[in-house]
C-alpha cells in the first residue's frame, strides 16, 4: 500500500513539477530565478556613486572607498546601521533587511546623502 | 584669477585678516612641484594643529566632532603627499607661501588665544569656513595650474572634494551656530 503510494506520487510529482514550471514562466516571462544580489556604490569624490540604488530584500549592498580620506555609510534614523569607518580601498557591507525607502550618510561627512529603496 | 587674488586666497588659509605686509612679501614667480608639495603639507598641518586645539578648548560636541575629522582628513591627505614625494624622489622646499601661511597661523592662533567654549567655537568655524574656501580658491587658481607633475597634479585634483565637503561642513555648522543651535 505505501509502496502503491509511493509510486504514485512519483508518477504525480513530474508532471506537477512541470506544470508548476509552465505557471511561473507564464507569470513571469522575463524574470530569471535568482537568489539575492550583491550591489556595489562607490565611494569617490566626496559622494556616493550611485547616490540612489533600488535593491532587493535580502540583497548585498557593499560600499567600495576609493578616497583618499576615511569614510562610512550609515543609515539615518529609524534604520541605525552603519559599514562602519572604510579607510582608502576598503569595503564594507550590509544586507537589505527592511522594505522601504532608507536615507543614509556619512558619519565624518555629512553633506554626503545617498537612498536605498528596498523592495 | 589674477595673481594678487591667488595670493590673497593663499593668504587667506591660515588668516581672514592677513595683513598687506604679508602679501608683500610673497614670491613673484610661479612655484616649482617641490614648492607646492611643501604649501600643501603646510596648509593641512597647520589645519590639524587648528583642529587639535578646537578639541581642546572647544565646547560644542559637532564642533568637537568636526574638528576630529579634521585631523582625520587633513593628516590622510599629508600621508598621500608624502608617499608620493617619496615614490617621486621629491623634497618639498619651503618657500615664502609656505612662511606666508605659517604667519598667518600665528596671527591667528593668537587672536583666539584667549577664547574658550561656545566663543572659541564661533571663532573656529568661522575661521574653518574661510580656510577652506581660500584653499579652494589657492587649489583652482595657483596650485592645480603651477603643477606640472601629473601624479601631484592628480593628488591635488583628488583632494578637492573633500576640501568643498569640509567647507559645506563648516558652513553648516557655523549657521547651525549663529542659530543658537
Amino acid at each position: 500500500m505505501s509502496t502503491h503510494r509511493h509510486a504514485g506520487r512519483r508518477a504525480v510529482l513530474p508532471v506537477l513539477a512541470v506544470a508548476l514550471v509552465v505557471l511561473v514562466a507564464a507569470g513571469k516571462p522575463a524574470a530569471p530565478a535568482t537568489g539575492p544580489q550583491r550591489r556595489v556604490v562607490v565611494i569617490r569624490g566626496m559622494a556616493f556613486v550611485p547616490s540612489s540604488l533600488t535593491v532587493q530584500q535580502g540583497d548585498t549592498i557593499v560600499w567600495v572607498n576609493e578616497d583618499i580620506v576615511p569614510h562610512t555609510a550609515t543609515g539615518l534614523q529609524p534604520a541605525a546601521w552603519t559599514t562602519g569607518t572604510l579607510l582608502h580601498a576598503q569595503r564594507g557591507r550590509v544586507v537589505a533587511r527592511e522594505k522601504g525607502v532608507i536615507a543614509y550618510t556619512c558619519d565624518f561627512h555629512p553633506t554626503m546623502k545617498g537612498a536605498l529603496t528596498i523592495q | 584669477m589674477s595673481r594678487l587674488s591667488q595670493l590673497s586666497a593663499v593668504a587667506l588659509l591660515c588668516s581672514a585678516t592677513v595683513s598687506t605686509s604679508l602679501l608683500a612679501q610673497a614670491p613673484a614667480q610661479d612655484l616649482s612641484d617641490a614648492e607646492v608639495a611643501h604649501v600643501a603639507v603646510t596648509a593641512n598641518t597647520i589645519d590639524i594643529e587648528f583642529a587639535q586645539v578646537a578639541l581642546a578648548r572647544g565646547l560644542n560636541p559637532e564642533v568637537k566632532g568636526f574638528a576630529t575629522t579634521m585631523i582625520t582628513d587633513h593628516s590622510a591627505v599629508n600621508k598621500q603627499a608624502a608617499d608620493l614625494a617619496s615614490r617621486l624622489g621629491v623634497t618639498p622646499a619651503d618657500n615664502a607661501v609656505s612662511q606666508l601661511l605659517l604667519e598667518g597661523a600665528k596671527e591667528t592662533l593668537a587672536a583666539t588665544a584667549q577664547l574658550q567654549g561656545s566663543a572659541f567655537d564661533r571663532a573656529y568655524i568661522t575661521r574653518e569656513v574661510a580656510y577652506h574656501q581660500a584653499v579652494l580658491d589657492a587649489l583652482d587658481g595657483l596650485l592645480i595650474p603651477t603643477t606640472s607633475n601629473a601624479d601631484l597634479k592628480s593628488l591635488l585634483r583628488a583632494v578637492r572634494p573633500a576640501i568643498a565637503e569640509h567647507l559645506a561642513h563648516a558652513q553648516q555648522l557655523s549657521a547651525s551656530l549663529q542659530a543658537g543651535k
